[in-house]
C-alpha cells in the first residue's frame, strides 16, 4: 500500500471509490493507505497536537460518508484536506467555547507533541518546527500544503477558501515570517 | 538573507522540491538553482522545514474499519424506480392521447359525404373496367354517409379533386418486383 504521490493519482482514486461502492472493502484500505498520512502530516503541522488520529479518523468518515458530493474536478486528497481543515475549525471553536467555561489546567498542557519534542534532541529541527508554528493560522496552513504537500496554488485555495493570488501572498509572507525567525 | 529577485523561480521551489515539474520547467529550475544562490538556500531550507515537520503515525486499518459501508441500490429499489417510471409513462402518455383527441375537430357530415362519394365513384370506375374485362367488380367501397344531398356541382367538384388525387406522385416507391429475364427464358 504506497501513498499517492502529490496530489495524488486521481484516476486509480476515482477506481478505488468506484470499488468501494461495489463493495470492496480493500479499495478503501487502499484509499486510507494513499492518503491518511498526508492528512495526519497536515493536521499535525496545523498545531493540532491532540487526537491526531482521531481526526484524520474522522475525516476519512466523513468523506466516504458522503462520497457521493465528491466531484472529480478536485482531487480526493485536496478535498480530505478541505474535510480535515473543517474538522480542525470545528474543534477548535469548541475547544475556545470550553475554554470559556473551564480553566486549563496545567496537565491538559502537556501533550503527546510535546513529550514527542522533549525525546528529540535535534535543536535545529525544533527550531524549524517552532518558526513554522509562529506563523499565523492561515499562513501555516498554506504554508504546510505548499512545502509539505506540495499542492499548487489553485488547490490550495480551494483548501482554504480562497484564491490563487492570497495563496501565493501567504506563502511568500510565510516564507519571509520562517526567514526573519530563524535569523534572530 | 538577499532574496532572488525573480518570482518565477522562487515560486517553483517548492513544485521542484515534490518533483511536480514537467521535464522542461525542471531543467530551467534547476540551471537557475544553480546560479542563484538565494534560490539555493531556500530551497534547502524548504526541504529542512519539510523533513522537520511532524510525521505522525496513522492505524490504516483502524480508520479503514471506522467507515461506513458504501450505499449501494438494492434490487428491489431498482424495481421500485422501473415500476414508478411505467405508471408515469402511462399517465403522461394517457393524457397525452386524450388531450389529443379532445383537440381533434370532428369531421362534419360534408366531409363524411365527401369521402363516401369519392370512394364510391372510384369503385364505379373500378366495376366498369370490371365489366368490360369480364372480371366480378368489388363490392361498394361506401365508408360513411351516402352523397344523395350533394348538388350537381359539388359532384363536378368531387371528380376533379379525384383527379387531382391521382395526380400527386406516391411518396414511396413502387414495390413490385419487376419482371427479369435472363437468356431464353422467363422468371
Amino acid at each position: 500500500m504506497t501513498e499517492a504521490g502529490g496530489s495524488g493519482d486521481a484516476r486509480e482514486d476515482l477506481e478505488l471509490i468506484e470499488a468501494w461502492r461495489a463493495g470492496d472493502e480493500r479499495a478503501a484500505s487502499a484509499l486510507v493507505g494513499r492518503h491518511a498520512p498526508a492528512v495526519a502530516r497536515f493536521v499535525a503541522s496545523c498545531g493540532e497536537r491532540r487526537e491526531v488520529d482521531e481526526l484524520v479518523q474522522d475525516t476519512f468518515v466523513r468523506a466516504f460518508g458522503a462520497i457521493e458530493s465528491f466531484r472529480a474536478d478536485s482531487s480526493l486528497r485536496t478535498w480530505l484536506f478541505t474535510i480535515a481543515r473543517r474538522l480542525m475549525l470545528d474543534r477548535r471553536r469548541a475547544e475556545m467555547r470550553r475554554r470559556d467555561r473551564v480553566e486549563v489546567s496545567e496537565a491538559d498542557a502537556v501533550t503527546q507533541f510535546d513529550a514527542l519534542d522533549a525525546v528529540v534532541a535535534d535543536e535545529t529541527r525544533r527550531q524549524l518546527r517552532r518558526a513554522v508554528e509562529d506563523l499565523s493560522p492561515k499562513q501555516r496552513e498554506v504554508f504546510t500544503l505548499r512545502v509539505t504537500e506540495g499542492l499548487t496554488y489553485k488547490e490550495i485555495a480551494d483548501v482554504v477558501g480562497t484564491t490563487e493570488g492570497a495563496a501565493r501572498v501567504h506563502y511568500h509572507n510565510a516564507v519571509q515570517a520562517i526567514k526573519e525567525f530563524l535569523d534572530d | 538573507m538577499t532574496e532572488c529577485g525573480n518570482p518565477e523561480f522562487r515560486d517553483a521551489l517548492p513544485d521542484l522540491l515534490h518533483g511536480r515539474l514537467d521535464d522542461a520547467a525542471r531543467a530551467r529550475a534547476e540551471a537557475h538553482v544553480r546560479d542563484c544562490g538565494a534560490c539555493r538556500r531556500e530551497l534547502a531550507l524548504l526541504g529542512s522545514l519539510r523533513a522537520a515537520m511532524p510525521q505522525p503515525a496513522v492505524n490504516v486499518a483502524a480508520i479503514a474499519a471506522a467507515l461506513p459501508a458504501p450505499r449501494r441500490r438494492s434490487a428491489w429499489t431498482s424495481h421500485l424506480w422501473q415500476m414508478a417510471a411505467a405508471v408515469v409513462f402511462l399517465v403522461v402518455g394517457g393524457s397525452g392521447v386524450v388531450t389529443y383527441l379532445r383537440r381533434t375537430p370532428r369531421i362534419d357530415s360534408t366531409a363524411m359525404a365527401t369521402v363516401a362519394a369519392t370512394t364510391r365513384v372510384a369503385a364505379g370506375h373500378e366495376s366498369a373496367a370490371a365489366s368490360t374485362s369480364g372480371q366480378p367488380a368489388d363490392v361498394e367501397l361506401a365508408v360513411g354517409y351516402g352523397y344523395t344531398d350533394l348538388t350537381e356541382a359539388q359532384l363536378e367538384s368531387l371528380l376533379k379533386d379525384v383527379q387531382d388525387i391521382k395526380a400527386v406522385p406516391m411518396a414511396e416507391p413502387d414495390q413490385s418486383t419487376p419482371d427479369v429475364t435472363i437468356g431464353n427464358g422467363g422468371v
